[in-house]
């Protein structure tokens, strides 16, 4: 079972958003496992990384960005089996995507799978920005985006 | 009425929708960081602003519809929701809770209310989002003689189970007399 | 022929009046105690006809159907629109025009309504005599409305 960290930041490299679970696929199938569906499997000392993984990669994003007229720039970095998927935003805002295939080898990751679902994060986002009371660059505290957002990662992670 | 209402909805210049909305919405957040987030004067404000609108848009209302004086309080808020919102708004509301004194009613707003889409108000129990509404309502009636309160008893913004309007006639206002006459 | 125009808003103040002559030269009228009279006829004739129609109904809500709509000098005639914001469109004309009601709603509806409410500069409570916001002074206004009024086949 796969687990994810998403993270969404700012235009000013600050921290939006971020949002940990694990793959909702096959957890019936790994019922034998202790774990709850959704809830990520990342080792202590790996989660306490994760925020730093995100941002260690913008440098990388900021190249990427400039090499493809697509938003969605694919497999950008691994560290330590994790791997690090990335799509950047019409106004600058980096979504990351860190997951972990090392334990998780029965399933075999999905490129366009995670290119979906950053797809749809990204109008998910967009109707967040639509909210007057929320400015660019703000945090995301809403509880519908984070229900919104299960949602879509469960429909596609 | 609801069919007239269908009809002049068709000939009216209409706008994007998404346009209004964050029209509206930038309008209110401004309001609350010009107020430093003094909820009770922004809704003041916001009413203020309704009232400004209300007492044009009624103008705009009778000639578009060639509305008649009502013969009862009852029939101004049938007017009101079948008409008036139909016309502005293309929302039909219901009427509830009428007093026993055919006084005072409740205007419940339909989901989704076109003012609310994407918005999610701050954590706060004094802010009335669409107070514009009231402030609309208000002017329009006081131009055509009927004092009547206005104000929001609920609202889906801040988790209740519908948005709510409630109205009261207070009095009707007399003709003004020239000056110089009693 | 049509003689005069005026208008009085709610508060029964004249916040328009126009005077049209036999050729085409138009002059603004500042007789306000003519507009005075007039209204002071209008206001009396109103009052009547609504006690003529007199309701049981103590609701308060007014009866509908028993307005005022000219009245008859012996060379004159003034035919009147009240909208129900208390907005008085009053028409002068020579007693061979029998109904001004279209020409005074359409007065109302598009001209009053596109150049004066429609315009959020213009005040819709005008206020007290003597101030320059006593009077509707919009220019397109009163290039509109006299330009429609002297299309009209009665105009002469």
């Amino acid at each position: 079972m796969t687990s994810y960290y998403f993270s969404i930041i700012g235009t000013r490299d600050n921290p939006v958003y971020e949002f940990e679970f694990s793959s909702f696929k096959n957890s019936l199938a790994m019922s034998t496992s202790t774990s709850v569906p959704g809830k990520s499997q990342f080792s202590a000392s790996i989660k306490e990384m994760l925020p730093f993984i995100s941002n260690s990669s913008l440098d990388i994003i900021e190249d990427a960005q400039w090499t493809t007229n697509l938003f969605y720039l694919g497999k950008i970095d691994s560290f330590y089996g994790l791997l690090v998927n990335a799509f950047i935003t019409q106004g600058n805002i980096k979504f990351v995507l860190c997951y972990d295939v090392s334990n998780g080898t029965t399933q075999k990751y999905d490129d366009s799978s995670i290119k979906q679902f950053f797809i749809e994060a990204n109008d998910l986002y967009v109707k967040c920005l639509l909210n007057p009371f929320y400015s660019v660059n703000d945090a995301i505290v809403s509880p519908d985006f984070d229900l919104r957002l299960k949602l879509i990662a469960k429909k596609y992670l | 009425m609801s069919k007239k209402g269908d009809d002049i909805w068709k000939n009216v210049d209409k706008i994007n929708s998404e346009l209004f909305t964050l029209t509206y919405g930038s309008i209110v957040a401004q309001l609350c960081r010009d107020f430093n987030h003094n909820y009770h004067e922004v809704n003041n404000q916001l009413d203020q602003m309704g009232y400004n609108i209300g007492i044009r848009l009624i103008e705009e209302f009778l000639s578009r519809t060639g509305a008649q004086r009502c013969q009862s309080f009852k029939e101004t808020v049938e007017v009101i929701t079948k008409l008036g919102f139909r016309v502005f708004l293309n929302i039909q509301p219901a009427v509830e809770n009428w007093s026993s004194d055919g006084r005072s009613c409740s205007i419940v707003l339909p989901e989704p209310n076109p003012l609310n889409e994407f918005v999610e108000i701050p954590p706060t129990k004094d802010l009335w989002y669409c107070q514009i509404l009231c402030g609309i309502l208000r002017g329009a009636l006081q131009m055509i003689q009927l004092d009547v309160d206005v104000n929001f008893v609920k609202d889906t913004l801040k988790g209740d189970d519908k948005t709510e309007i409630r109205l009261k006639l207070n009095k009707i206002l007399k003709d003004e007399v020239p000056a110089g006459e009693d | 022929m049509i003689h005069s125009f005026f208008i009085f808003d709610r508060h029964c103040n004249c916040i328009y009046s126009r005077e049209y002559t036999n050729g085409d030269a138009i002059n603004k009228t500042n007789d306000s105690d003519t507009a005075k009279l007039l209204f002071g006829i209008l206001y009396s004739l109103k009052n009547i006809s609504g006690k003529l129609a007199h309701t049981n109904d103590d609701s308060g809500f007014a009866p509908s159907n028993n307005t005022l709509k000219s009245f008859t000098l012996g060379t004159y005639r003034a035919h009147y629109l009240e909208s129900m914001t208390g907005l008085k469109f009053i028409l002068v004309s020579d007693t061979h025009i029998d109904n001004l009601q279209p020409v005074l709603w359409e007065l109302y509806s598009t001209h009053y309504l596109k150049n004066v409410v429609h315009n959020g500069l213009s005040p819709v409570e005008f206020l007290a005599e003597n101030d320059p916001y006593s009077k509707i002074s919009n220019h397109n206004f009163i290039v509109q409305s006299d330009a429609y009024i002297q299309s009209l086949p009665v105009y002469r």
